[in-house]
């Protein structure tokens, strides 16, 4: 859904992005991280057109940004770290405004703006005054116009700073739920814990360079499986490598962590197949790899790196 | 509806804003009207003073904040997000930004006009239609320049807000004092009753016109072309090419018959688009942004071989140089300014134009003039590609002013003349240092300045 190939970007004596490449595959939610100063805001910039890079290519639904932004707009949302509303208008004509301003048919407007304001539990602020709106609800105003075009691609910037927890909570249900309806998102944050409740994958940015991409849960919420005996088996080892589905297995004395390809009904199936093959299975869950170490396993990998 | 246009009168536009222009001029007019013994000629004037103050000093502030009040607000990413197209967002913006403005001085014009027609003279017609127009005129233009120069000004980054409103709003009020009549040029033009351009006689007033809807129309066409690059089209610069080009017939046409009365043959033709053509590539010069970034993926697209890439990333200054370089080449070929006879001495030596012409000097002076105008340009550029860019301009702008104007004068007092090639032209030089002289400076200039951009590429860590 996005591929960025070679993407570098220079401020006069500073290199912000250099010769950055990945990919995301489409319904994913990708938390863009890094230290301040990595380039994060630079890259979704160019992600999203408003800034030209020195080189590269940035390929957005299908459309190359940087030859056709105005379509590309069409496909995608972005929401910077600092944002502005019009404080004179209402919440519906921001988004009637919003709707028109991305191409949508004058015949679909009405039900868009009201849709986008459903969705971000603004229905019964939809009359009122922007500039009587508390910051939590220009947040999620902000957010509904950035949506109202139902874009394939949403690309946010710090969505949450300055949320209140239970505004916080609310945007991360939100992000899942435009998730499961097909959209691909990526959330720039340097707090992890702001995305962990909702990111897929992860994109670790440092000095300009991609240091690290990786997946940090199934979108299933799967991860890797953690499975424990409660006394030890000889063929604990060798049963697991019988199956197949089984990757990166690891045993330690009575534990076993592994990764395994399939969905819920396939890890029952394994479970069932090891007790019935006599193991005294004590444990077996699913361990979701935190996106905390995840980050500081990537920028680890990347510190000791020759 | 233009989405643009529509959230603009949304925000411009409520009951009280629509009933308050109409009482407010209906209640000052009448009292004029009662004051002055019911006089219908002073009820116009006053109305046309109500439309001035209200289009000019109201509207061309608006105008100059319509882009800064979105940066402002923290919405002009937002709008830079959208999917309107450029000229949609240029006249949905323009026309929607100033539309109450319009709404409060079109009342006053209404007025005017019907004080006009009550006191016998019919406003359609005529003298009072011409006037009209020309009041309508040099709002719009005025609004026009002053949005104009915000957008220039924006792609300059001038961050303090304020100021680059103040500035754009001063640029539009110029602008229609110019076509009002209170600067020279629609003072000239007014006064003369019969204007002569190539050999073909106008009248001044409809003349004035013309022109007032020309540079209207070059105006939003280049408010027009700032929003493509603001909305990151990718397109190559060549409307400050095509304004030099229109300038060069405009002002040719002005110039050909005086012209003809101090030069011969092609000379004639060549002098006006030569000088303008340097004017524009002075203007292009300080007004467009110098990012050194910008110059590196030029050079990085001509040595790949990409030229439609390089062709975008051109500076708007270049083309109209490499006119100006053409047209001087052009001019020193064909006798250079040795063709003008009985002007008076140029650079104030005292020297007479024949002498002028006996020292050759002036046969090159069109080449050492195009030749300066690069080394001046590359001065702009050394300063730009420096670190410290913010005031880039203002010093290479005060750079070259003393340059110019007091190292001449201290040269002159001195009685070393010989050192003023180093600064400016002096024909009464020969002309081997008078093409020599900046010839030398271009080429340790462009060292200077490649060694600027070279530095530009060499990166240090980025801050983490």
């Amino acid at each position: 859904m996005i591929a960025v190939q070679g993407l570098v970007f220079d401020y006069p004596g500073t290199r912000a992005l250099d010769e950055v490449s990945f990919s995301l595959e489409a319904k994913t939610i990708t938390a863009l991280v890094g230290p301040n100063g990595a380039g994060k805001t630079t890259l979704l910039r160019c992600l999203a057109g408003l800034d030209t890079p020195f080189a590269g290519q940035v390929n957005v639904a299908g459309l190359d940004v940087l030859s056709e932004p105005r379509q590309s707009h069409r496909r995608m949302g972005f929401l910077a770290d600092t944002f502005g509303l019009y404080d004179e208008l209402s919440v519906e004509q921001c988004l009637l405004y919003r709707a028109a301003a991305l191409g949508l048919p004058a015949s679909e407007q009405a039900a868009a703006a009201r849709l986008s304001a459903r969705r971000l539990v603004l229905d019964d602020r939809y009359k009122q005054k922007v500039g009587t709106l508390s910051r939590g609800l220009r947040q999620r105003l902000a957010i509904a116009e950035t949506i109202v075009h139902h874009p394939e691609v949403l690309l946010l910037d710090e969505p949450a700073s300055g949320l209140d927890p239970e505004a916080r909570i609310a945007l991360a249900e939100t992000l899942r739920h435009l998730r499961d309806e097909g959209m691909t998102i990526m959330v720039s944050s340097h707090i992890l814990s702001e995305l962990e409740d909702y990111s897929t994958h992860m994109l670790i940015l440092r000095a300009g360079r991609l240091v690290d991409q990786r997946a940090v849960a199934a979108p299933s919420g799967g991860g890797a499986v953690v499975l424990r005996l409660a006394v030890n088996d000889v063929r604990f080892e060798s049963l697991l490598k019988a199956e197949s589905g089984i990757a990166g297995l690891i045993v330690e004395g009575l534990t076993s962590r592994f990764r395994f390809a399939g969905d819920d009904v396939a890890r029952a199936l394994l479970l069932r197949r090891l007790v019935e093959a006599g193991l005294p299975v004590a444990d077996f869950a699913i361990e979701r790899e935190r996106l905390q170490e995840a980050y500081l396993t990537g920028v680890g990998e990347t510190a000791v790196a020759p | 509806m233009n989405p643009e246009l529509r959230r603009n009168l949304w925000l411009q536009f409520s009951i009280l804003r629509l009933i308050l222009p109409p009482a407010a001029i209906g209640i000052v007019l009448l009292l004029v009207w009662l004051v002055s013994a019911h006089s219908l000629t002073a009820v116009a004037a006053s109305a046309e003073w109500f439309y001035l103050l209200i289009i000019l000093l109201w509207g061309t502030r608006r105008a100059a904040d319509l882009v800064a009040e979105e940066i402002a607000g923290g919405t002009w990413d937002s709008q830079r997000m959208s999917a309107l197209g450029a000229w949609q967002m240029t006249w949905g913006k323009f026309i929607g930004g100033v539309s109450y403005v319009w709404y409060a001085a079109g009342i006053a014009f209404i007025a005017r006009l019907w004080a006009i027609g009550l006191a016998g003279r019919l406003p359609w017609q005529g003298e009072a239609a011409v006037q009209s127009l020309q009041l309508l005129g040099i709002g719009l233009l005025g609004q026009a320049v002053a949005f104009l120069t915000s957008l220039v000004l924006l792609r300059k980054q001038v961050m303090r807000r304020r100021l680059g409103v103040t500035l754009s709003q001063f640029a539009g009020l110029a602008a229609s004092a110019a076509a009002s009549g209170h600067l020279d040029l629609g003072l000239l033009f007014r006064q003369m009753p019969v204007i002569d351009w190539f050999g073909w006689s106008f009248p001044g007033a409809e003349f004035a016109l013309g022109t007032l809807g020309l540079f209207l129309a070059w105006s939003l066409f280049g408010s027009y072309r700032l929003m493509r690059i603001e909305l990151q089209f990718r397109s190559i610069p060549w409307a400050w090419t095509a304004f030099a080009l229109f300038m060069m017939v405009y002002a040719e046409g002005l110039l050909y018959t005086p012209l003809r009365k101090v030069a011969d043959g092609l000379a004639a033709w060549l002098i006006g688009p030569f000088t303008i053509a340097i004017v524009l590539t002075y203007a292009a010069l300080f007004l467009e942004p110098k990012d050194v970034v910008r110059y590196r993926g030029l050079w990085a697209a001509l040595r790949a071989g990409h030229a439609s890439r390089a062709s975008t990333l051109l500076p708007q200054w270049l083309p109209v140089y490499l006119i100006a370089a053409a047209l001087g080449v052009a001019l020193t070929a064909v006798g250079g300014l040795s063709e003008l006879t009985g002007v008076p001495s140029l650079v104030g030596s005292g020297l007479s134009v024949a002498e002028y012409a006996a020292a050759a000097g002036l046969r090159v002076l069109p080449v050492a003039l195009v030749l300066y105008l690069l080394r001046d340009g590359l001065v702009v550029l050394y300063f730009n590609f420096g670190k410290r860019r913010g005031r880039a301009d203002l010093a290479a702008f005060i750079c070259l002013l003393l340059g110019y104007f007091p190292l001449i004068g201290i040269l002159v007092s001195l009685g070393i003349t010989a050192l003023i090639p180093i600064v400016a032209p002096y024909p009464p030089a020969s002309p081997l240092i008078t093409v020599g002289a900046p010839l030398i400076e271009c080429l340790i200039l462009g060292v200077l300045v490649l060694n600027r951009t070279r530095a530009a590429g060499r990166f240090k860590a980025v801050a983490a």
